[in-house]
């Protein structure tokens, strides 16, 4: 059969163009929040992936203050990510307790599975991983800086400008995980160091307490280390009254505080 | 006439008075009250030749207090075993070889014994997340011995190798320590041990053992959401669209104005060239 | 006079704004230009630095943008209000002031826009809003509503606009440019003012009205839920929606209060606008006033009340501490003066319900400063216990000025070349009204005593 030059430039034209929304039709939003950026499958190992919790001893958290040092996760937090003073993605706090009592308290995201911060992203930037953290993708974000208000622990903050104290940055390559270097513009927040965990290492706050006092652990296989010893996670949950911060909001936040001294009046401290 | 009817022989009466009856002995019988058969939660563990009653005053005085027996039962942790001051300890001094005719002070010279545990595993694959016990039998030359403290551990590799403490337990009359464990390691099996704490009668040792599993799903399922029957996306849907079905619809009618406008421009024209026709 | 020369009247009246404003609308029109351009210049200046040049920090991250945005909202359901509500419960009075009511909204919504794209940390990024936009999000709900409720009230705008425009592509003929005159002759659609085409009209009217009603309650409500879906103190309540829209309803009658004055006495259309339409309006006003203030009140008493969690500190800020100022302020001079201007007989003209009008929209503004500000200055975590309070500067001003003077100059430059008053509505009311009653008897059977 013969095909006129016309009609074949024409079949042509629309192969190619149907080829080039087919990319464009997976993106397609749909009832999820939308992923854009897959994070690295842990290679090989594990047949589930980690479900990561966070285990904080409110026994052992003093605040670095006995080693008369700033907070070393917060130092370990600015090393890492950058992040500038007062604006750490952990922040340890000395809060009051009811009945007179006082106690440090480390206070990072909280990684939540009802996450306020995921529900309310008008372009999913934000987003669960597979291990259930809550990341943030920079390149999708918009700035509106809802998400900020939905999170109830404050625990979301801004790069109102361009971040030049680092130079170095620019070398990095993007990614969700590993958010350098900084966008203006975008919203940032704690990333559980994706990066390092996904590569047998403690994220940087949990091994950098020189207390041991913060926990990582897995739901999955029920277990968690603070980096000197491996203890099993529901038994030391249920044997130290685990509370979570903030739970009657209801977004299952999957960072849990086991109480310290100066708490029997009262689990929750000064909100 | 051998079969007659009660009541139409002695009439109504006879019935109420029979009633009466049966009622009065039912009160009676109230003043008699049986042993409180409720079992207690216990009484499977008392020894059956230990002459205790298997009743709720054994223990308690005013429920749910405890009267001293109670006290010390629940001081042995649950265990009926030294209350009944049995003598079944294990022979554990050598015989002091001494003198005759004096009796020397007592030389504690006790070896310790080596004492031998093992772990008592269920059999087969085990479902992950399933509740099972966890068994170390301790014993020393072949004897089960009773109150030694075991540890139970799981090796894990989290980031660091290390023993993770499931638990501890003494061991019972039958030289059993149980503790309830849900493995939930992700391999296809996982390695336990259980040591038995040195005292000053044996020295610690410890064992191992796999147990292996059943790995299916994933047991730590983030939460989902409410589930609203009905409601979903074609609802906003189904409103916006109508929405805007209807200011197209009041745009079609607008441009039906420009419609009737030319429409009528064309009948002006035509009425105009016909008037022209007429007049040439 | 008759109706020939009423028509007559009202034309002249109303035409010729269009072709000689006056010195004094140019100047403020000129003026306004000038701020938006000092605004533009900052803008420019926030998208090459980010917004580390306003005042917002990590804890007050919304401020004077998201405020204005609230607050254009809320404004905008006045044309909903005045030109559908009203016109569809048969109240003929408001038709003099539907046109102004109507572009108070479009406007609006174009200010509100505008906001939200100045509050944007990227704002190149807007598109993904719609390639990847989530139904999940309260933003998302906004964005849709917001939209269709713009194009709708463009819509209803332009409508009955055609047969004023046909007006004046008839009667302006020489005193305008070729250009404008052609302009006029292509959105006017050839109309003939013949049956059929006011019957489509009607028609088109008709379905607007009642479909842009649902819309624009849609458009404060969804507003309130960016708000209201959120676990702050203040923000977390399920009152939220119908407050909004309520407040929504009294700003936006403020504002086409205070429009009206303006255009009665810059353009001369005491005649049209009268003290009836003032006083209508005023009573509405009063009525939103209370029910405002019921909503207000019902909130605020719920949290008072139950002192849930850490309540009892926020509302000692609102009623006690650092925001009672503003708070106390709002209320004695939103509510409280203009209820008593209103009720009290001898202020309720045109002059007093000006008054109110002024009083509503500048304390409407700082009412939505009460509700956005202090919620977010107040922390959630000890976190933030030691953080800065927020002071918006001048960058943050002139670029929040480009919304508010670019409103005012979007509705000064369309009543620059639109008639002010619906010329057309208005003549079909007074020929509806002036239509002489049929005398025949109607007969219902013989009269008593009669045969």
């Amino acid at each position: 059969m013969s095909i006129s030059r016309r009609n074949l430039l024409k079949g042509l034209g629309l192969v190619g163009l149907s080829a080039t929304l087919f990319p464009a039709l997976n993106k397609l939003p749909g009832l999820d929040s939308g992923a854009s950026a897959t994070s690295e499958a842990n290679p090989g190992k594990a047949k589930f992936a980690k479900q990561w919790v966070r285990v904080i001893d409110l026994k052992k958290c003093d605040g670095c203050e006995g080693l008369g040092m700033e907070p070393q996760c917060k130092v370990a937090d600015r090393n890492v990510y950058h992040t500038r003073e007062g604006e750490e993605w952990i922040d340890v706090r000395k809060v009051k307790g009811e009945g007179g009592s006082s106690y440090w308290m480390p206070i990072p995201c909280m990684q939540c599975e009802n996450a306020a911060c995921v529900n309310v992203c008008p372009v999913g930037a934000t987003y669960h991983n597979e291990s259930g953290t809550v990341l943030v993708d920079n390149r999708r974000c918009i700035g509106c800086r809802m998400c900020m208000a939905a999170c109830p622990y404050d625990r979301r903050f801004f790069y109102w400008d361009d971040r030049k104290e680092y130079p170095q940055d620019v070398f990095s390559e993007y990614s969700p995980e590993f958010p350098l270097p900084p966008v203006k513009g975008t919203v940032n927040k704690c990333v559980l160091c994706e990066v390092f965990t996904q590569n047998g290492k403690l994220p940087a706050c949990i091994a950098g307490c020189p207390r041991g006092a913060m926990y990582f652990g897995d739901l999955e296989s029920d277990v968690a280390t603070n980096g000197l010893e491996v203890v099993a996670l529901k038994k030391m949950l249920a044997e130290n009254n685990a509370y979570r911060y903030k739970e009657n909001l209801g977004t299952k936040p999957r960072v849990y505080y086991l109480p310290g001294h100066g708490q029997d009046q009262g689990r929750e401290p000064r909100e | 006439m051998l079969t007659y009817d009660i009541t139409k022989s002695y009439g109504r009466s006879y019935l109420l008075r029979i009633c009466l009856l049966i009622f009065l002995l039912g009160l009676v019988s109230l003043a008699f009250p049986p042993n409180a058969a409720a079992s207690g939660p216990f009484f499977q563990q008392i020894p059956p030749d230990s002459g205790l009653e298997m009743s709720c005053n054994l223990c308690h005085d005013a429920m749910p207090g405890l009267n001293q027996f109670g006290k010390d039962f629940k001081a042995a942790g649950n265990d009926f075993g030294p209350l009944l001051g049995g003598k079944e300890e294990p022979k554990d001094s050598e015989p002091v070889t001494g003198g005759t005719g004096t009796t020397p002070a007592p030389v504690e010279v006790q070896e310790k014994l080596d004492a031998k545990i093992e772990l008592i595993l269920p059999g087969g694959s085990v479902a992950r997340g399933e509740k099972i016990q966890l068994q170390a039998k301790v014993t020393v030359d072949g004897e089960p011995v009773r109150g030694k403290q075991v540890q139970f551990f799981e090796d894990a590799d989290f980031f660091l190798k290390g023993k993770v403490n499931l638990g501890e337990a003494a061991t019972n009359a039958d030289g059993i320590a149980a503790i309830n464990y849900w493995p939930r390691a992700t391999e296809d099996n996982v390695s336990l041990s259980a040591s038995v704490k040195g005292d000053n009668q044996i020295n610690a040792v410890g064992t191992t053992a796999a147990l292996s599993l059943l790995v299916a799903g994933p047991l730590a399922t983030p939460a989902e959401g409410l589930k609203i029957p009905f409601l979903g996306v074609w609802t906003i849907g189904l409103i916006v669209g109508g929405v805007w079905s209807a200011f197209f619809y009041a745009g079609y009618r607008v441009l039906e104005i420009r419609k009737f406008a030319r429409v009528r421009t064309q009948e002006a024209i035509h009425s105009e060239e016909e008037r022209k026709q007429a007049q040439a | 006079m008759n109706s020939a020369d009423r028509i007559a009247e009202l034309e002249i009246k109303v035409l010729k704004p269009l072709v000689k404003p006056g010195f004094g609308y140019n100047l403020v029109l000129v003026i306004l230009a000038l701020i938006v351009a000092i605004g533009v210049f900052f803008w420019f200046g926030q998208l090459r630095q980010g917004l580390v040049v306003t005042g917002l920090q990590n804890q007050v991250f919304w401020g004077l943008y998201i405020t204005t945005f609230v607050y254009f909202i809320g404004i905008s359901l006045a044309g909903t209000l005045v030109s559908a509500v009203l016109r569809l419960t048969g109240q003929h009075w408001q038709t003099p002031i539907t046109r102004i009511a109507e572009i108070i909204t479009g406007a609006a919504l174009i200010g509100a826009a505008m906001m939200i794209l100045v509050d944007m940390g990227r704002p190149e990024r807007l598109l993904n809003v719609f390639i990847y936009g989530r139904i999940q999000s309260p933003l998302i709900w906004d964005v849709i509503a917001l939209n269709t409720y713009l194009f709708g009230s463009l819509l209803y705008l332009y409508i009955p606009m055609i047969p004023d425009l046909a007006m004046c592509r008839d009667r302006l003929g020489e005193s305008i440019s070729p250009i404008r005159h052609k302009i006029y002759s292509i959105l006017a659609l050839g109309w003939q003012n013949t049956q059929e085409q006011k019957e489509s009209l009607e028609k088109a009217i008709n379905v607007m009205s009642v479909v842009i009603i649902p819309a624009g309650i849609a458009v404060h409500s969804v507003t309130a839920w960016l708000f209201g879906m959120t676990l702050r103190y203040g923000w977390d309540n399920s009152i939220l929606a119908p407050y909004f829209v309520t407040s929504a309803f009294f700003s936006g009658i403020a504002m086409v209060i205070v429009a009206m004055s303006i255009y009665r006495k810059a353009f001369g259309l005491e005649k049209y606008i009268t003290q009836e339409v003032f006083v209508k309006l005023g009573w509405l006003l009063l009525t939103m006033a209370i029910v405002y203030s019921y909503f207000n009140f019902s909130e605020l008493l719920t949290e008072a009340y139950k002192l849930k969690g850490s309540e009892q500190a926020f509302l000692s800020q609102l009623f006690n501490g650092k925001f009672s100022g503003y708070f106390w302020l709002f209320f004695l001079a939103n509510i409280l003066i203009p209820i008593f201007l209103i009720s009290w007989s001898k202020t309720r003209n045109i002059t007093g319900i000006t008054i109110a009008g002024v009083l509503i929209i500048v304390g409407v503004w700082f009412k939505r400063y009460i509700f956005v500000i202090p919620t977010l200055s107040f922390p959630m975590t000890p976190t933030y216990y030691n953080a800065a309070a927020y002071s918006p500067n001048l960058a943050e001003w002139a670029i929040t000025l480009i919304g508010l003077a670019g409103f005012a100059l979007l509705i000064g430059l369309f009543f620059r070349v639109v008639p002010a008053i619906p010329v057309w509505e208005v003549v079909h009311d007074w020929e509806k009204s002036t239509t002489p009653v049929t005398d025949h008897s109607i007969r219902f059977g013989a009269a008593k005593g009669g045969k």
